[in-house]
């Protein structure tokens, strides 16, 4: 087989692949994303550069300091957003075509990503608003250097995420560590700034220094070499549903005493923790909680509108992460949904309740922000009452829309399979209402009042709950054939 | 017990099934056959509620499926993997069908035992989800679960279709017995026109989604129907 006809083939899945076609408007939408985040980045990398060239005598070697944080935030963001580059390889495996072909092939695929412009042209932005301080030389340095560490991390990110293919606890541990490094960092344990600051202009001053990089990437490109060439065959790596899931919830049997609802509730939070794409959302709902622990201290206490927002975030990370595709969860096995002996209230209800129990736990968890300030309590319990009482419903209710088959195999980052851009617009009724009802309150010079009513309304919610579930319900019944006709499409 | 009147349902304004008037009566065992494409599937799944009527209505002893759920209480199901819970072991999604229908424990242990030698050694016991079964297994596990609830009407899509031919062999004999010991209305469709011959009274034959034949099965309905497909 001739290696042009095989990269016509590679052309020819990317063009005709289904996704493409299915899901235009997350691609339409993801490509806006990527435009705006391009100029975003020129535009502050520009302005970063000529604050400091105006302020600053010599500022290169304080911009150093955060050499560091700039490429840790790379590698976490490549690590979350970066698809693993595969193609449809069992075709091929049988024909005489060589597999060193193949391997390379797959592994020269993330040079093409257009992401990997975004990191240089930042650099590149700062470079130019720093204007005179930086000269050819320090110019081309700093190129050749983000070029080299970018790639470097680039193929680190891959050969972790492949590794999470077989190990997800690698997937945690990741996480774990960069999570560490952070806050010793914050609490002054260890110094990443000078630590950084010292490495940089290493560099700059001897630039053999980059040699360390770049043998680092020879090496991270040669293991990911030998990961992919001794396991490729048609299982291991190819194979979507590794074998090794386990599970904690062997003996969580407690919610068996309420009945057919506690045994639905119980049967999905079997299905979140069993199922990798749900899981890896679940995993999320904590670092929702501590959102505001950045936030918090970053910016001054003063705007109510946006601790709103927060507090809406901190306890309701499960209904954001996972409730939004409730029902699409059990696409595949919908059809025992609908014909199931029981009441569709019950199974209604008891998706409402998993969310009541989610963010209650959240909240209590959540108390410890009384440290900022009891205002910051007062508002997080009443975006509190506003989540359990109208948030819950409002999710259910948009949830009946939800028909799109979901594939819960396969990891939740940037994984649009299931997706629609309906998805993203819900989440600004949720998170936007309460603002809404909020400001007109604050122009007034009410603000108090406004805060009152948001937690108001969630009461309220909670009161006419049962009147709002036989709503959902019957908007459910009416629905009904229209998603189950949609998560039977494969 | 299950009666039909003016079913159709058009796909892309294909007429897929067109039923003027079917009546199953309590306790008849009743089998579908046809090619594929003839809407043996569609209307299972009309019976269950599962997709939405063209026109017309299925009755299960008098009331309309799509307007009241009545007919859950006493209609045990399996068409496809559909109706398996896929992340679960065996015996958590026979406990959780079982929890749904009121069934103890205990009881679920008796039909163990019943099923014992359909099972073989391959269905309990085995800690494996059931995504990592075989479709046979699947199979087996979907038609248990569709009997756990002891159901007056069981309604199946090609249960024989994957198994291998000893657990062909012992379902026939299951579903004899459910018929005869318990009364039980088994609805089944198969391309295998031996197997259905056997376990059927009555048998309907779908063309297109129309029925072309209504037997009561004699000693040489199953040459009548080879004759049919023949041509």
């Amino acid at each position: 087989m001739k290696n042009s006809t095989f990269l016509s083939h590679q052309w020819k899945a990317a063009s005709r692949s289904a996704v493409v076609n299915k899901n235009r408007a997350v691609n339409i939408l993801m490509g806006f994303l990527f435009a705006f985040v391009f100029l975003y980045l020129i535009g502050t990398g520009f302005f970063i550069g000529y604050h400091f060239s105006e302020e600053v005598q010599n500022p290169i070697p304080i911009l150093m300091q955060y050499g560091l944080y700039f490429f840790l935030g790379i590698l976490v963001l490549r690590y979350m957003f970066q698809k693993l580059p595969t193609f449809m390889a069992t075709p091929y495996l049988s024909l005489p075509i060589k597999k060193r072909f193949l391997v390379n092939f797959i592994l020269t695929k993330p040079l093409f990503n257009p992401l990997n412009i975004l990191p240089l042209s930042f650099v590149i932005a700062v470079s130019l608003g720093l204007r005179v301080h930086v000269d050819s030389y320090t110019f081309w340095l700093l190129f050749t250097m983000v070029i080299i560490i970018d790639t470097f991390l680039n193929y680190l990110s891959i050969y972790i995420k492949r590794i999470e293919i077989k190990h997800e606890f690698v997937f945690y541990i990741f996480l774990a560590i960069i999570a560490g490094i952070m806050s010793l960092d914050r609490f002054d344990i260890i110094d990443l700034k000078s630590l950084s600051s010292n490495i940089f202009m290493g560099i700059i001053y001897h630039p053999i220094w980059l040699t360390v990089p770049l043998v680092l990437g020879f090496i991270v490109f040669e293991l990911n070499f030998y990961l992919l060439y001794k396991n490729f065959s048609l299982e291991d790596f190819w194979k979507s549903k590794s074998k090794n899931q386990k599970s904690s919830l062997e003996n969580f049997n407690t919610l068996n005493r309420f009945g057919k609802i506690g045994s639905l509730a119980l049967l999905e939070l079997k299905m979140y923790i069993r199922n990798k794409r749900p899981r890896n959302f679940l995993f999320f709902t904590p670092f929702f909680l501590f959102y505001g622990i950045f936030m918090y201290s970053t910016t001054p206490i003063s705007s109510n509108s946006f601790d709103i927002f927060i507090g809406l975030f901190i306890t309701g990370g499960f209904m954001l992460n996972l409730g939004l595709y409730f029902f699409s969860w059990e696409s595949s096995h919908f059809d025992l949904i609908l014909t199931l002996n029981n009441s569709f209230k019950d199974y209604i209800k008891a998706k409402y309740y998993l969310m009541i129990i989610a963010s209650s736990i959240l909240f209590i968890l959540s108390t410890f922000y009384v440290y900022f300030g009891v205002n910051i309590l007062i508002i997080n319990s009443l975006c509190f009452l506003f989540n359990i009482g109208v948030n819950s419903l409002l999710i259910l209710y948009f949830g009946t829309n939800n028909k799109e088959y979901m594939d819960l195999s396969k990891g939740s980052a940037f994984n649009y399979q299931g997706v629609s851009i309906r998805h993203f617009f819900i989440m600004i009724p949720l998170l936007v209402l309460p603002i809404i009802i909020y400001l007109p309150f604050r122009l007034l010079g009410y603000a108090n009042i406004g805060l009152a009513t948001i937690g108001i309304l969630g009461i309220l919610g909670i009161l006419f709950r049962e009147k709002m579930l036989h709503l959902i319900t019957q908007r459910f019944l009416n629905k009904r054939y229209r998603m189950a006709a949609g998560f039977r499409k494969k | 017990m299950i009666s039909i009147e003016n079913l159709s349902k058009v796909y892309n304004s294909v007429k897929i099934l067109d039923i003027k008037q079917l009546d199953i009566p309590q306790g008849q065992s009743f089998g579908l056959v046809g090619n594929n494409g003839a809407g043996k599937t569609t209307l299972f799944r009309l019976i269950l509620d599962l997709i939405k009527a063209t026109s017309g209505h299925v009755f299960s002893k008098g009331v309309a499926v799509n307007k009241d759920s009545q007919w859950k209480n006493y209609t045990g199901s399996f068409l496809d993997e559909g109706f398996l819970i896929d992340f679960l072991r065996p015996e958590e999604y026979f406990e959780f069908i079982a929890d749904i229908n009121g069934v103890t424990k205990e009881e679920l242990k008796t039909y163990y035992n019943e099923f014992a030698e359909f099972f073989g050694d391959e269905i309990l016991n085995k800690k494996k989800y059931i995504r990592d079964f075989s479709k046979g297994n699947q199979k087996k596990i979907g038609i248990f679960s569709a009997i756990i609830s002891q159901p007056e009407i069981l309604i199946l899509d090609e249960p024989f279709a994957n198994l291998d031919p000893s657990s062909q062999i012992r379902l026939k004999t299951i579903l004899k017995e459910l018929h005869k010991n318990k009364k039980t209305s088994v609805i089944l469709s198969s391309h295998d026109l031996n197997h259905i011959a056997d376990v059927s009274e009555r048998i309907v034959v779908l063309d297109k989604g129309i029925i072309v034949k209504d037997l009561l099965v004699s000693s040489n309905t199953l040459t009548e129907l080879e004759e049919y497909f023949k041509n």
